[in-house]
């Protein structure tokens, strides 16, 4: 009997390994659809999300939190028996809290990111996308959503690598399959959840996260109407807080040490969230685009796999920091590959690691594996033979003919724009299958990575597990861990929380702070029903602020929103609510302008 | 009022208490009335038997008394239903008293989740669990759900915790009864206690 182990449960990112899952993608009915580059609608919104973390991590901040793990991890491992146990839990603790305060202190600005490219982004007019548009144009757009010609010319515009700008018709097509994926119950439930999240909640982070990128997409386009663009935003914005190797200097700073790292990572995440109001995004746009690969309508390439560091742009970080910053994690893998070398399977592990998290697993399903004295591989489902060829070459020895229990893993290359599928046996891959761009440099390259994805899961959370024991068998530093989450947590709670509330006036901000810390937006707008109504028209005007087309859609879509009454009233309701409890109206009616909007 | 092998008391029963009394006679039935926190079952309304009460009730290790005084508690500490959304924080309070009720959000420290799902935890009480009966009941209506699933997690008087899958379909009477079923077999409680009134 085989299980689909990506079937059920929660998506999630792992940001050690970067490995993802996303059990919208069911590899037992979608695994032929994938290998031929159709992904399933139904993971459109997931997926986005998904990869817009994946793109997050796969980045200089990205690289140096693994890379800090990594070393925790590998002090641990190399301890000598016998070692004094207090020594090297003070040596783990000062690269173990690098990392978590980092991820704690960044918590919100991740979940923020990936709900505003979930919920809110749509193709615009600049000449760069971000790489879940890409991708929901090379892998989303099927020729059952938009015809079989129409599919086949857009297919050979983008091989053409013809510029985003220049592809009006495929940013059309890609609008049409968004509104697919965002008007809809489902989708509604989804958006209705975010709204009532506790907004003080930081350890979930999504609605301040949420609010707060939002917030910072009306200041950018007050500022500039470039940033209308919400693709080109979403890019700057990204950039500014994970491509920045002034924060990559403060995580590996040798100048510092375990509570002092915390402390100096803080600071410097503070001031660079204050730092955006005085820089206000100004040339940013500018800068993104010029070091973007815009051919291929990618925004980078991949840092751990050939390093190239001035592939960035730098957004208002001091020079001399971003130089230490380059130089730091350039010392770091270089480290990581003298260290493969080493031979230790331990240090082998953490630079295959390191070098994967470029890969995104899709999703991944238990099969049958069938070996033969010839050398072929065939891979079967409930009986059913689903994928078959040559074992791989380098694995022939290790594993002999016969009939496995094996793993069919489905993974896209985000930022070299391939698929592959690879099935595993123990781990070792006997059999992988390409979509026609990989290059034979990643095919190799693919073979030697570590395939069994719930192996890399499970390492990267025993890792954790592991660290933290060994960290709360010192009972000071358990303390201080506790202190340093502690203070990130109230100071997320302060800054974020603040900043989003400002609006609100000062008489009023207890009582809306305690409204909001209970169900977010839903005890300020009084009821689940005007909540409803406030999740479909913060979708609906993520499309457009035309009130023509919002009201047409209004009526539409009255089995999504459940409201009887006319949109006018159901603006009415929340807007009096808003402007009651928080003093601000939450939604924007202009008739006279033909406009509407919603600030959440 | 029954005239013999009284199970309860019509008239008396509150689903918002959380014990009850098994009694033969009218004086222990009276004295058991004047309680707190017990409730009298009515053996006409639960439909069960005075002996089919009686083994149920000593089986389930719930005898507080001799002479037919019965507790009549849940086998387990606390349900928790999982996936539901933070919108149902807003609904959920208005069916389970609050001080039974928390909602517990799945940390996003270790690894980044996917949100929109949390769990409502519910102390296992024959209050509660009929107030989550009738919001669950009430959340199909309104979703118009034909059958629902939920995925409960169970915490034992011991503090072990169990999954339980639980599929309801609706057969044109809603879903109140076999939510009921369900929930009666998990806490073993009888059902008919969690029937919204």
């Amino acid at each position: 009997m085989t299980e689909d182990r990506s079937a059920g449960g929660r998506s999630f990112t792992d940001p050690l390994s970067n490995s993802t899952v996303i059990p919208s993608f069911v590899l037992r009915r979608d695994l032929g659809d994938i290998i031929q580059g159709r992904f399933p609608l139904a993971a459109v919104t997931p997926f986005t999300h998904e990869l817009t973390h994946h793109w997050c991590l796969h980045s200089p901040v990205g690289s140096a939190l693994a890379v800090v793990h990594l070393s925790a991890l590998e002090k641990l491992v190399s301890s000598q028996d016998g070692a004094d146990r207090e020594d090297l839990a003070w040596e783990v603790f000062d690269d173990f809290i690098r990392f978590d305060a980092t991820m704690a202190l960044m918590r919100s600005i991740f979940e923020g990111l990936a709900m505003f490219a979930e919920a809110d982004l749509v193709p615009g007019s600049s000449p760069i996308v971000s790489i879940g548009t890409h991708w929901l144009a090379r892998a989303f757009l099927t020729e059952k959503n938009i015809g079989v010609e129409q599919h086949r010319q857009l297919m050979e515009k983008i091989n053409r690598s013809e510029r985003p700008d220049e592809l009006p018709e495929l940013w059309a097509a890609v609008h049409g399959l968004l509104i697919d994926a965002r008007v809809n119950r489902n989708f509604l439930d989804r958006k209705e959840s975010l709204l009532a999240e506790p907004l003080g909640d930081v350890k979930s982070g999504y609605l301040a996260g949420y609010l707060l990128v939002k917030d910072l997409w009306t200041q950018a386009v007050s500022v500039d109407r470039q940033y209308h663009d919400k693709e080109l935003f979403l890019c700057v914005l990204k950039s500014y807080f994970f491509d920045d190797y002034g924060l990559v200097a403060h995580i590996l700073s040798p100048n510092t040490r375990d509570m002092g790292a915390a402390q100096a990572i803080g600071a410097y995440f503070a001031q660079r969230l204050r730092n955006l109001a005085e820089h206000s995004f100004v040339g940013w746009g500018e800068a993104i685009i010029a070091k973007a690969d815009v051919r291929r309508l990618v925004t980078f390439e991949s840092p751990t796999q050939a390093p190239s560091f001035d592939q960035y742009a730098n957004l208002a970080t001091p020079e001399t920091l971003w130089k230490r910053g380059i130089e730091l994690l350039n010392d770091r893998l270089r480290l990581l590959t003298v260290n493969r070398a080493s031979g230790q399977p331990e240090n082998r592990r953490s630079a295959w690691i390191m070098a994967q998290r470029e890969m995104m697993a899709l999703g991944h399903v238990t099969a049958k594996v069938n070996i033969t004295a010839k050398g072929r591989v065939i891979c079967l489902l409930d009986d059913i033979p689903v994928l078959a060829g040559p074992i791989v070459e380098r694995t022939v020895d290790r594993v002999p003919p016969g009939v496995y229990n094996g793993v069919i893993t489905a993974y896209l290359f985000p930022y070299q724009g391939f698929r592959a599928v690879s099935a595993t046996v123990d781990g070792t891959a006997v059999l992988t299958m390409y979509s026609e761009d990989a290059t034979d440099f990643m095919k190799g390259q693919f073979e030697n990575y570590l395939l069994d994805v719930l192996d890399v899961q499970e390492f990267s959370r025993n890792s954790r597990e592991v660290l933290e024991l060994l960290l709360a068998e010192d009972s000071f530093i358990a303390d201080v861990l506790t202190v340093v989450r502690e203070s990130i947590d109230d100071w997320t709670k302060e800054a974020i929380v603040r900043r989003v509330l400002r609006f609100v006036p000062p008489e009023r901000h207890a009582a809306a702070e305690l409204l909001m810390n209970e169900a977010g937006f839903g005890r300020i707008v009084g009821s689940r029903k005007a909540l409803r109504f406030l999740a479909w028209l913060s979708v609906a005007t993520s499309f457009t602020f035309d009130l023509a087309a919002v009201t047409k859609a209004f009526e539409q879509d009255r089995s999504f929103h459940s409201q009887a009454s006319t949109l006018t009233d159901a603006v009415g309701r929340v807007t009096q609510a808003g402007l009651d409890r928080l003093g601000d109206p939450l939604i924007f009616l202009n008739p006279a302008e033909g406009t509407v909007w919603s600030a959440v | 009022m029954h005239r013999s092998r009284v199970f309860g008391v019509t008239g008396r029963e509150s689903w918002r208490l959380d014990a009850c009394v098994v009694g033969r006679s009218m004086a222990m039935i009276r004295r058991a009335a004047r309680l707190p926190s017990v409730v009298l079952l009515d053996t006409q309304t639960t439909g069960l038997s005075w002996s089919t009460a009686r083994s149920w009730c000593v089986s389930t290790r719930r005898v507080v008394g001799q002479g037919g005084l019965v507790e009549l508690k849940s086998s387990i500490a606390a349900v928790s239903v999982l996936g539901l959304s933070n919108a149902d924080r807003l609904d959920l309070p208005e069916y389970v008293d609050s001080d039974s009720l928390t909602f517990r959000t799945p940390e996003n420290r270790d690894r980044l989740n996917e949100p929109f799902t949390i769990a409502a935890v519910i102390v296992a009480t024959a209050a509660a669990l009929k107030g989550l009966v009738a919001y669950l009941a009430a959340r199909s209506a309104d979703r118009q759900e034909t059958q629902i699933d939920y995925e409960l997690e169970v915490t034992r008087q011991n503090g072990t915790k169990e999954r339980h899958r639980i599929h309801v379909v609706d057969k044109g009477h809603g879903v109140s009864a076999e939510l009921a079923k369900e929930l009666g077999s998990l806490s073993g409680l009888p059902w008919q206690q969690l029937l919204p009134s």
